[in-house]
């Protein structure tokens, strides 16, 4: 090594760094079988038609479930007389409260008027929440944690 | 082969095996350069250097031409290596070693380095530097490549790639300051 050494000029006639022998040469036969069995493949984006049956029938499910136990209970219970019609008659006048029927009913239809008119605004709002295609694969790399890559490979700038 | 004749390949299904081979053939020496004077190791650096070719490979179709496919290719394999050093520094971390000091010990013990005084010397000044600005180093000071396409590579503004490139020169001269037998000539 000769008294002064200039790192600029020494670094580039010299890489310090070496590779084993026909590495360069070899490394595309190494290569090249492995990329032609590998073939990536995405559930999501495959799937599209399953994904959005499923998430129909997740909504229908949902929608059921929300109208089910905003039901009021017993509506479609069938009614079976236990006791003859003049005794029904006669417990009812003297056990039952005077009721007005048909503003409790009126009550009862506000009510469920306005379950129906949440459960509509509701499924709009699942509508506006679906996904498109470039959506789905961005969720996609988002949750296998390589959402740098996607941006990479996407040459999308933050 | 140009980059565009080589995304012609490669953008067809009938081609593609053809395209890959000529790019493969095209970057592989160039890029396996960039990822080593990263990760110093050449096992490291192979197995890097697979992985980007095969993620080039599988996402092709992504590729929207904004760029030319080299640099494309070289932005992959820098986002790759540099996730590669966050998982060996968290690692390190859990052993309670220092990444940089364990790359050294065995750049010291590589029989593909050089291991004259004065390379190990310049490495470790080197690994001194914040990863990125090794990459902007070594990009611009062994490849010599332009700040505009450095830019384009690590998707940041050229004057702050300057600024980097010129704090790293700055960084390696102190950290070489008391060695008689080295003198600096960078280029800017």
């Amino acid at each position: 090594m000769s008294k002064y050494q200039t790192i600029n000029k020494m670094e580039k006639k010299n890489n310090p760094f070496k590779v084993p022998e026909n590495y360069f040469e070899d490394f595309e036969n190494r290569i090249s079988p492995f990329v032609s069995k590998t073939k990536k493949r995405y559930f999501f984006t495959e799937n599209k038609e399953v994904l959005r049956y499923a998430a129909m029938l997740v909504l229908l499910f949902a929608i059921g479930g929300i109208i089910y136990l905003t039901l009021p209970e017993g509506k479609n219970v069938p009614q079976t007389n236990i006791a003859s019609n003049s005794l029904i008659d006669t417990i009812k006048q003297n056990l039952i409260p005077n009721v007005d029927v048909e503003k409790e009913v009126s009550l009862l239809d506000t009510e469920i008027n306005t379950k129906t008119q949440q459960n509509k605004t509701q499924e709009r709002k699942l509508d506006e929440l679906k996904l498109n295609d470039e959506e789905i694969k961005y969720l996609e790399y988002y949750l296998q944690g390589d959402i740098h890559d996607y941006l990479t490979y996407n040459e999308i700038d933050l | 082969m140009t980059d565009k004749e080589i995304f012609e390949l490669l953008s067809d299904q009938r081609t593609r095996e053809r395209g890959f081979s000529a790019l493969v053939k095209e970057l592989k020496e160039k890029v396996y350069w960039q990822i080593r004077r990263m990760v110093l190791s050449h096992e490291d650096a192979d197995d890097l250097l697979q992985d980007v070719f095969v993620k080039v490979y599988q996402n092709i179709e992504n590729f929207n031409r904004d760029s030319n496919l080299s640099t494309w290719v070289y932005r992959i394999a820098f986002n790759h290596t540099l996730n590669f050093l966050k998982v060996q520094k968290r690692k390190s971390i859990l052993k309670f070693s220092n990444l940089e000091d364990s790359m050294l010990e065995n750049l010291k013990a590589d029989n593909l380095f050089d291991s004259s005084e004065i390379e190990y010397k310049f490495q470790k000044a080197l690994l001194v530097l914040p990863k990125k600005q090794r990459a902007v180093f070594n990009l611009r000071y062994y490849d010599e490549l332009p700040f505009s396409d450095i830019a384009r590579i690590m998707d940041v503004s050229e004057s702050s790639l300057k600024s980097s490139y010129h704090f790293a020169t700055k960084k390696i001269q102190e950290s070489l300051l008391n060695d008689d037998n080295i003198k600096f000539e960078f280029i800017n």
